[in-house]
């Protein structure tokens, strides 16, 4: 018995051992591969040139796209990879107008269960899809193009959203889809304008400035329109208690911590 | 009882062998339940994600600045509204960081609103140099008419205290820039022709009145250059988004000499294809301590299925032998993913949510293994 116990030590003290033992290169990689079930069509990937030894080579192939210098122009072999492709991806679930729709419905659910009416529910729904599509319509009527993470951005969405909803109806609405209605305090950092003004961790801050944040966006673009220096006042609720505190312009120094 | 014998030892080691594995996985699964790490409090959107010199993560948060992560806490942030990407020298500690274009048009890329890559200091951030301003003097990328200067600094890689590369997404180009503000173009990537089917049946074409419908079956679309990696050559990866017509499957991934000056992508020898397509929406690159080139795809319908509907379909990161050409699905399913980051353990960080509203999070893909030495060596760059 005794020597079992020991040779369990034994083994644990093995199993923590191959746990910080330094592996080599390409050792995790091949267990990695060997393990994975889920490989990609590679037919659809092309590496490049290949020396006997191993060593990819920077001359290019036919289908480095060297071969084809031209913009726009595509070659042969590249076509039979998009051709692979788009065989592959035949087989993807379509994202189409009714899984949209479908997400919709979900949000519209959402909110009447959140003490909307359905009507008014529907409403607001309806006005964010009408807004971001509207912007992306309104760049690409511009332009010819629409580009990534730019006019169409959720942010400008939700601001003018929130413009046409007002702040109560706005936080009911944030409410209702599970964001964060206050900025909870995490950390502050020392000397900063926030533990000057006696904010704390854990605080919830409601104001800056007069005006209303929902969230660290609302609050980082109020700051920057402070000028360093200026005293502005805050109000934040601690246990229960709201009190107004006054901190300067710019960084607050603090992180957010959302409670879950 | 010779039997009885020879059992005896053979049960004992089949006891110990089995007490040895149960405590092996014991200690290698921590002793904790398989909850993956997900850490939010960010304002988003976020775009950029690494590793710092001493084990914390920094998240590049747009409307914020960049917000080191310890003890999987998000800390008080390093003003720098705009940031887009942060890179990270582990020798000298030297923290490099982008601001991109901010801001739905008029503003964007197309004006000054910031781009520049910045060293930071102390907590301190200094300008190095305006991209806006190097962009609007040499566009090096030429667009069809009216081919405006469109600068949107993404990604940058340190390469030592004293000089780092960049892809501007809107330049179309991958830069080194040195600390004093010298900027030289190693290469400019092409623009290719693609099909427009995907965002038409994004847009629910020919049903769908949306102007999309009417577009041609394929057009030029501009490259995007996203994300960096460099190996332990010194060779340079970068990896595309794609603009529009955001199609699926068509993101390359560039290889570029160290020694590359103003290589036209396609054309010159010295920027070539490792990757010709076969990927969508590519948005950041890494090497692994596995030496693996791990991809990072924003959504499998590609961007415009976010900017369109609001709602993601998944992204994904991938692992790529690049030697054998091979890949692997590390992680799919991922809402929005932005950046990756392998920690000092060689545990792989990724954003997702990155482009929700106050929504971002940073969360554990994969577990560390080992500490590693992250940083390649860079024998042609390092400064």
């Amino acid at each position: 018995m005794r020597i079992l116990i020991a040779c369990g030590v034994v083994g644990l003290a093995l199993g923590l051992a191959a746990q910080w033992l330094p592996r080599a290169p390409g050792a995790e990689a091949s267990a990695d591969v060997a393990s994975s079930v889920r490989m990609q069509p590679l037919q659809s990937r092309v590496p490049v040139s290949q020396s006997s030894d191993g060593r990819t080579s920077s001359a290019p192939v036919a289908r480095d796209g060297a071969a084809a210098p031209a913009s726009g122009v595509v070659d042969a072999g590249a076509r039979a990879i998009r051709d692979t492709l788009a065989a592959d991806h035949a087989d993807a679930p379509a994202l189409s107008v009714a899984s949209a729709a479908d997400v919709e419905r979900e949000s519209v659910a959402q909110l009447i269960a959140a003490g909307f009416t359905r009507d008014r529910a529907l409403e607001i729904i309806q006005r964010k899809s009408q807004l971001r599509r509207t912007s992306i319509e309104r760049e690409f009527a511009a332009t010819g193009v629409i580009r990534p993470f730019n006019a169409s951005s959720p942010a400008a969405v939700e601001q003018q959203l929130r413009r046409e909803l007002g702040d109560d109806e706005y936080e009911k609405y944030l409410g209702a889809i599970g964001q964060a209605t206050r900025i909870r305090v995490g950390s502050v950092e020392a000397d900063s304008a926030a533990a000057n003004a006696g904010i704390l961790s854990g605080d919830l801050v409601l104001t800056y400035a007069g005006r209303r944040v929902f969230n660290l966006r609302d609050l980082n673009a109020l700051m920057l329109q402070t000028p360093e220096g200026e005293t502005v006042q805050t109000t934040v609720v601690r246990s229960g208690q709201t009190i107004q505190l006054y901190v300067t312009g710019g960084a607050l120094g603090i992180s957010q911590s959302i409670a879950h | 009882m010779q039997l009885a014998e020879s059992i005896r030892p053979t049960g004992a080691r089949v006891g110990l062998l089995i007490l040895g594995l149960v405590a092996a996985a014991t200690a290698s699964a921590g002793g904790k339940p398989n909850e993956p790490t997900v850490i939010d409090g960010f304002a988003g959107p976020v775009f950029g994600l690494t590793t710092g010199s001493r084990g914390e993560l920094l998240v590049a948060d747009q409307s914020v600045g960049i917000v080191p992560i310890r003890r999987e806490e998000p800390r008080a942030p390093i003003p720098l509204p705009g940031v887009t990407d942060v890179s990270v020298d582990e020798d000298s500690g030297t923290v490099w960081a982008l601001t991109g274009a901010v801001g739905p048009a008029p503003a964007g890329p197309e004006n000054d609103t910031g781009q520049g890559l910045h060293v930071i200091s102390h907590g301190k951030v200094r300008k190095v140099v305006n991209l806006f301003e190097f962009e609007a003097a040499y566009n090096p990328h030429t667009a069809p008419p009216p081919n405006a200067p469109d600068s949107n600094p993404y990604d940058v890689q340190a390469l030592g205290p004293n000089a780092a590369l960049l892809v501007d997404a809107g330049g179309n180009d991958l830069l080194r820039v040195d600390r004093w503000g010298n900027v030289k173009v190693l290469a400019v990537f092409p623009d290719e022709v693609v099909p427009t089917a995907n965002i038409k049946s994004l847009a629910g074409c020919p049903a769908s009145p949306a102007p999309f419908c009417a577009l041609p079956d394929a057009i030029p679309a501009q490259p995007v250059p996203t994300s960096i990696a460099v190996d332990r050559r010194g060779y340079i990866y970068v990896g595309e988004l794609k603009g529009f017509p955001a199609p699926t499957g068509e993101s390359n991934i560039w290889r570029i000499s160290p020694k590359a000056n103003g290589a036209r992508c396609g054309q010159s020898p010295d920027c070539v294809k490792v990757f010709d397509g076969g990927f969508t929406s590519i948005i950041d690159l890494a090497f692994g301590p596995d030496g693996l080139l791990y991809v990072t795809e924003f959504d499998e319908r590609a961007w415009a299925a976010v900017e369109i509907f609001g709602t993601p379909t998944g992204g994904k990161i991938s692992a790529c032998n690049l030697r054998s050409g091979d890949c692997f699905d590390v992680k799919s399913g991922l809402p929005q993913p932005t950046a990756i980051t392998f920690d000092e353990s060689g545990a792989l960080w990724a954003t997702q949510k990155a482009l929700v509203p106050n929504g971002a999070e940073v969360v554990k893909v994969k577990n560390g293994r080992h500490k590693w030495w992250r940083h390649p060596h860079y024998i042609f760059f390092k400064d």
